[in-house]
C-alpha cells in the first residue's frame, strides 16, 4: 500500500464508514427461495481483473458448483463471498436464519460465521495440538455464552455448556463415521479422514450454507463417490444448502443441481449439469474436462 | 442400503443419549468431585486431579515457610522459592502468550518491573491500600496490554519481539532516569507494607505470593481448557480458519497480551512486597531472556512442564547451585550452564520438559490399558 | 541547530554508525539465508574481540595479527554455530533456532570470564590520536581511529555488496535468500551458504566489536549490548527485506540519536525509539521493505 498519510486514511477511513452505514439500509431482500446471491461481483488486484461482473444465485436447498479451468477466479470468487477478499465492486446477498437479506461486503471475516455460512479449506487447516473433537469445538466458539470470568473460573454455567457442545460434536463425528478419532490429534492421520474432518467442523453450527474448497482436491475415485455421497446426505439431512467450487467434474456432475462455469473471471454458462456439459464454450475453455 | 445407515443413526444416538444419562447420574452422586471428574470426558483429563495437585504444590510451599520461620529450615531456601513462584507467575502468563497465541514478546522484564515500581511508589509515597494498588496495577497491565496488541495487528512476528524488546529496555530507562520517582540506579527501597492492618513481614508475603500463584495456575490451567484457549490455540495455527469459524483475531490477540501482561505485573506487585527493593538492572534483557527459556525448556504442552523449566532456570540456580563452593566462585558459570541447557534442549528435545511429561503420561495410559485389556481377556 | 553542530555531529557519528552498520548487515545477511535473528551476534563478536584484546594487551602481539587472530575466530566461531549446532539439531524451526541463539548468548557470557580470568580487558587504538581541520572557517575534530574504522567499513561493505551483486556466491546468497528450499533445488549448495553466512557475520561482528572496544578503551562481556539491541532497531527500521535497508537504518539511527543528544541527552533512546516505532506502524515492514501478499 502507498505512503498515505495518516490524516488521509483516517478521513477516507470516515467516509467509507458513513457509506457503509448508509447502504445497510438500502439491502433490498431477496425472493426467499434465493439464499446467496452474487450482483455484479469484481474483484481486482492491482491491474489484474480476477473476477469480472459476476452474477448469479444460488437457491435454497440446491447443490450448487462453480466450475472453471485454473486460474479462472474460482476461489477467488469462494474468497469473496467468505469475505476474505473484499470486493473491489458488486454486492455479496445472503439471506439469512431469520429471512432477512445482509449485504455481505459490510461484514466482517469473523462475523460471517454467525449468519450460518460455514466455509472448509483447500488446504486442510486443522489444529495438531487439539484432539479432533476439540477440532470441531473451535467452530462453536461464538456460542458459548460463557464470559471471560465463566472461563477462567470454569463455573458450572461452562460446564454444561460444553457438555452439550461435546455431546454435539459426538453426534456429528458419529454421524461421518469418524467417531473413532475423536480423542486423536489430527495429526497423521489420513488425508481423506482429515477432509471428512473439516467437513463434520461445518456441521457444528447448523448451518445454512455449505461452502466447500475443492473438496475432492487430493482424494481418489473410490474417495471421490463417497464425498459425492456424504454431501448429499448432508444436504438432505441437515437441510442446508451446498455451494461447492472443484475442478473434478464426475463430482460435479453427480450431485450438482446448478452449475456455473466462469473462464478469466467471467460468466460462461449458468445451468443444471446436462445443460453445461452440451455448451461448446464450456467445453473449449475446460479443455480435458468430462 | 438406506435403512439399515438410518437405524444405525437411531442406535447411535440411543446409545449417546444413554451415556449422557449415565453421565448426569454420576455427578448426582459424586458430589463436588464427582463433577471434578466427570467433565474430563470428552478429552481425557482428570480436572480434579490437576487441581487438587496445584493445591498441594502451595501447601508444601507454606509448610516449607512454616518450618522456616521455625528455624528448621535455612532462611535462603524460603527465599529461592519464594522467587521461584514468582518468575514462575511471570513465565506462566508468558506461557499462555507464547504457547497459545502465538506472539512473541520480549517486553515481559519491563513490565515486571513496571509493576514493583508502580506498587513501591504508591506504597511508599501514599497511603493508598495495597489491595487497591493491586488494582491499579491491573488496570495498567490492561491498558498496556491491549496498547501492545494493537501494536501486534499491525507488526508481525520478528519485528513484533524487538518492538517488545525495545519497549522493555525503554522502560529500563524510565527507571533509571525518573530519579524522583523511582530512585534511580540506587533503587527503591520500602518500609513493610500494611495489609489490613497486619505488618507484611516476610513470611506473610510468602504466604500471599503461594496464594496468588495457586490461584493463577488454575486460572491458567481452565483458560487452556476452555473456548478461549481453543480459539487461540487455532489462532496461532491458522488465522484464515480460526476467522472463519467466528474467532476475532483482534479480540483474542489483545486478551492475550492483556493476560500476559497482568500476570507480569501481578509478580511485580508480589516481587516489591516481599523484596521490599528493586534496581533497575533486575529488569534487563536477561530476566526476559531467562522467562523465554523457561518456556522454551518447559514447553508449551503442559503447566507442569512449565513449572519444571521454572525450577531448572531458576530454582537450580537459587537453591541448589547456590549451595555448591565451585558456583558460588564463579557465578558466571551458572549463566553458562543455563545458556548451554537452553542450547542442548531446543536441539534434541525440542518439545521441552512439558512433552516429556506427556510422553511418560501416554506411556502409564498405554500400558493401563493394556492391563485392562489382558484383564478382559 | 547550525551547520557546523550538524556537521561536527556527523563526524562524532561515523564511528559508531560504522561499528553499528557492520553488525545490523551481519545481522540481516544471517536473516536472509538461515532466517533466524541471531541474539547472540553481540556475544559472538565480544568473544572474537576478547581474543584480540587479551593477545594485545596480555601477550603484546601486534595490533595487526591480534586483529586478524580475533576476526578469524569469530570467523570460525560463527561457522561452528551453524554447522555443529544447527545442523545437528532434530526438527529446528525459526523460534528454536532463536532459543539457541539466546542460549548461547547465556553460555558465552558465562564462559567468558572463565576463559580470560580478568575482566574487562584493555584494548588500544588502531591509530591514536585527533584530527584537526578547518572547514568554511569552523574547526572541527575527529580522531583517526574513527576515520579509520570508517574507511575501512565502507571499504568492507562495499566489497560485500558487489559479491553480493555480481558474484555466482552472490547469486546464490540471494536465491538462498529468497527461499532456501528452491534454491537447493535449483543446485545451490544451501549449506555452505548459510555456513559461510554465518561465518561472515561472526567476522563482521567481531571486527566491528574490535573497533569499538578500541573506542572504549577495554572490552567486558556486556559491552556490544546496545549495539546488539541497536543493531536488531537498524533492521526494523530499514527493514529486514533487503540487505542495503538494515545498514541505512543504521547510520539513520546513529545520526538522529546523536543529534536528538545534543538537546534531550537523557531521553534520546526514548524519542529515538518512539520515532521507529511511529515509522513501523505505518511502514511495518520498514522504510525499505516489500510486502508479502498471502493466498488463503
Amino acid at each position: 500500500m502507498p505512503n498515505k498519510k495518516a490524516s488521509t486514511r483516517s478521513f477516507a477511513c470516515l467516509l467509507k464508514s458513513l457509506q457503509k452505514l448508509w447502504r445497510k439500509r438500502e439491502v433490498t431482500p431477496l425472493p426467499s427461495e434465493v439464499i446467496l446471491n452474487l450482483d455484479h461481483l469484481t474483484m481486482r488486484f492491482g491491474g489484474l481483473m480476477a473476477v469480472k461482473d459476476l452474477s448469479f444465485s444460488v437457491k435454497r436447498g440446491e447443490i450448487f458448483g462453480l466450475i472453471g479451468p485454473n486460474g479462472a477466479g474460482k476461489t477467488t470468487v469462494f474468497n469473496c463471498i467468505t469475505q476474505f477478499y473484499k470486493p473491489t465492486s458488486g454486492n455479496v446477498f445472503f439471506r439469512g436464519r431469520d429471512d432477512k437479506t445482509y449485504r455481505l461486503n459490510d461484514e466482517k471475516v469473523h462475523d460471517i460465521t454467525m449468519h450460518g455460512i460455514a466455509r472448509t479449506f483447500q488446504n486442510v487447516e486443522l489444529v495438531w495440538e487439539l484432539t479432533v473433537l476439540d477440532n470441531l469445538l473451535v467452530a462453536s466458539t461464538r456460542r458459548f455464552k460463557s464470559g471471560l470470568l465463566a472461563q477462567f473460573l470454569h463455573l458450572p454455567k461452562l460446564k454444561k455448556e460444553e457438555t452439550k457442545m461435546r455431546e454435539k460434536a459426538e453426534y456429528i463425528l458419529n454421524y461421518l463415521g469418524l467417531g473413532m478419532y475423536k480423542g486423536l490429534s489430527p495429526y497423521g492421520l489420513p488425508y481423506g479422514i482429515l477432509k471428512k474432518i473439516e467437513l463434520a467442523r461445518t456441521l457444528m453450527n447448523d448451518p445454512e450454507l455449505i461452502i466447500l474448497d475443492e473438496p475432492a482436491a487430493g482424494l481418489n475415485d473410490i474417495e471421490t463417490v463417497e464425498l459425492a455421497r456424504t454431501i448429499k446426505r448432508i444436504r438432505d439431512e441437515f437441510h442446508t444448502t451446498v455451494f461447492l467450487v472443484e475442478h473434478d467434474m464426475g463430482l460435479v456432475m453427480s450431485i450438482c443441481d446448478t452449475v456455473c462455469a466462469i473462464s478469466f473471471g467471467k460468466l460462461l454458462d449458468l445451468g443444471t449439469p446436462s445443460e453445461i456439459q452440451q455448451n461448446a464454450q464450456v467445453k473449449e475453455a475446460y479443455l480435458g474436462g468430462d | 442400503m438406506k435403512k439399515p445407515f438410518i437405524q444405525s443413526i437411531k442406535d447411535k444416538c440411543v446409545a449417546l443419549n444413554q451415556k449422557i444419562k449415565a453421565h448426569f447420574a454420576a455427578v448426582k452422586s459424586g458430589g463436588f468431585k464427582g463433577i471434578l471428574r466427570d467433565t474430563g470426558k470428552g478429552t481425557g483429563k482428570f480436572f480434579g486431579n490437576q487441581y487438587t495437585q496445584f493445591i498441594l504444590v502451595g501447601l508444601f510451599f507454606v509448610v516449607l515457610q512454616m518450618l522456616g520461620t521455625a528455624g528448621f529450615l535455612e532462611v535462603s531456601l524460603m527465599r529461592g522459592i519464594g522467587g521461584l513462584m514468582l518468575n514462575a507467575i511471570v513465565a506462566l502468563g508468558f506461557y499462555l502468550l507464547l504457547g497459545f497465541a502465538g506472539l512473541a514478546s520480549l517486553g515481559t522484564a519491563g513490565f515486571v518491573g513496571l509493576g514493583a515500581y508502580v506498587t513501591g511508589y504508591l506504597l511508599k509515597n501514599t497511603e493508598i491500600p495495597m489491595l487497591v494498588i493491586l488494582l491499579i496495577c491491573i488496570v495498567v497491565a490492561v491498558i498496556l496490554g491491549v496498547i501492545v496488541g494493537f501494536i501486534s495487528l499491525r507488526v508481525e512476528g520478528m519485528y513484533l519481539a524487538i518492538i517488545t524488546l525495545g519497549l522493555s529496555e525503554i522502560l529500563v530507562q524510565l527507571f533509571v532516569n525518573l530519579q524522583d520517582l523511582t530512585g534511580g540506579v540506587n533503587g527503591l527501597a520500602i518500609l513493610k507494607p500494611y495489609l489490613f492492618g497486619i505488618k507484611v513481614e516476610r513470611e506473610v508475603a510468602f504466604y500471599m505470593i503461594a496464594v496468588v500463584f495457586v490461584l493463577l495456575l488454575i486460572f491458567s490451567k481452565n483458560i487452556t481448557n476452555s473456548p478461549t484457549g481453543r480459539a487461540m490455540l487455532t489462532m496461532k495455527n491458522s488465522e484464515s480458519a480460526a476467522q472463519s469459524m467466528g474467532v476475532s483475531i483482534l479480540r483474542y490477540r489483545l486478551l492475550a497480551f492483556v493476560v500476559a501482561t497482568v500476570f507480569a505485573m501481578i509478580a511485580g506487585f508480589l516481587y516489591i512486597i516481599y523484596y521490599r527493593f528493586t534496581i533497575p538492572t533486575s529488569w534487563s534483557l536477561a530476566f526476559s531472556l531467562n522467562i523465554l527459556a523457561v518456556v522454551v525448556i518447559g514447553g508449551t504442552k503442559s503447566i507442569w512442564g512449565l513449572l519444571a523449566g521454572a525450577f531448572m532456570i531458576f530454582g537450580l540456580n537459587d537453591i541448589v547451585l547456590m549451595n555448591i563452593p565451585f558456583f558460588v566462585a564463579n557465578p558466571s558459570l551458572i549463566v553458562m550452564f543455563n545458556g548451554a541447557l537452553m542450547v542442548v534442549v531446543v536441539m534434541f528435545y525440542p518439545g521441552g520438559l512439558s512433552q516429556l511429561f506427556l510422553e511418560i503420561k501416554y506411556k502409564i495410559k498405554l500400558r493401563k490399558m493394556k492391563g485392562a485389556k489382558a484383564h478382559a481377556e | 541547530m547550525t551547520f557546523e553542530i550538524i556537521f561536527q555531529t556527523i563526524l562524532n557519528s561515523m564511528q559508531y554508525a560504522s561499528i553499528l552498520a557492520l553488525s545490523s548487515f551481519a545481522i540481516v545477511l544471517i536473516f536472509k539465508t538461515s532466517v533466524t535473528t541471531n541474539f547472540a551476534q553481540g556475544t559472538i563478536s565480544v568473544f572474537g574481540a576478547f581474543v584480540t584484546a587479551y593477545l594485545f594487551t596480555l601477550l603484546n602481539v601486534n595490533m595487526f595479527w591480534s586483529l586478524l587472530i580475533g576476526v578469524v575466530v569469530g570467523f570460525v566461531m560463527g561457522w561452528l554455530v551453524d554447522t555443529q549446532i544447527f545442523r545437528r539439531s532434530r526438527r529446528l524451526t525459526g523460534i528454536g533456532k532463536q532459543m539457541i541463539t539466546m542460549g548461547l548468548v547465556l553460555f558465552l557470557m558465562g564462559i567468558i570470564p572463565a576463559i580470560f580470568g580478568q575482566i574487562p580487558l584493555n584494548l588500544g587504538k588502531l591509530i591514536p590520536g585527533n584530527l584537526m581541520f578547518v572547514m568554511f572557517g569552523k574547526q572541527y575534530v575527529i580522531n583517526y581511529h574513527s576515520l579509520l574504522s570508517t574507511g575501512l567499513t565502507i571499504v568492507i561493505l562495499t566489497i560485500l555488496f558487489l559479491i553480493l551483486k555480481f558474484t555466482k556466491w552472490g547469486l546464490g546468497v540471494r536465491a538462498t535468500a529468497s527461499s532456501e528450499m528452491v534454491a537447493g533445488l535449483m543446485g545451490v549448495n544451501t549449506h555452505r551458504i548459510t555456513a559461510m553466512s554465518w561465518a561472515i557475520a561472526g567476522g563482521l561482528g567481531t571486527f566491528a566489536a574490535i573497533l569499538y572496544g578500541a573506542t572504549l578503551g577495554q572490552v567486558s562481556p556486556a559491552f556490544m549490548t546496545n549495539v546488539q539491541v541497536g543493531g536488531f532497531l537498524a533492521n526494523i527500521l530499514g527493514g529486514f527485506g533487503t540487505f542495503y535497508g538494515p545498514v541505512v537504518g543504521a547510520v539513520l539511527i546513529t545520526f538522529s540519536s546523536n543529534l536528538v543528544g545534543f538537546s534531550f541527552s537523557v531521553w534520546k533512546d526514548v524519542i529515538i525509539y518512539g520515532l521507529i516505532l511511529i515509522v513501523i506502524l505505518f511502514l511495518p515492514r520498514g522504510l525499505f521493505g516489500k510486502k508479502a501478499i498471502k493466498k488463503v
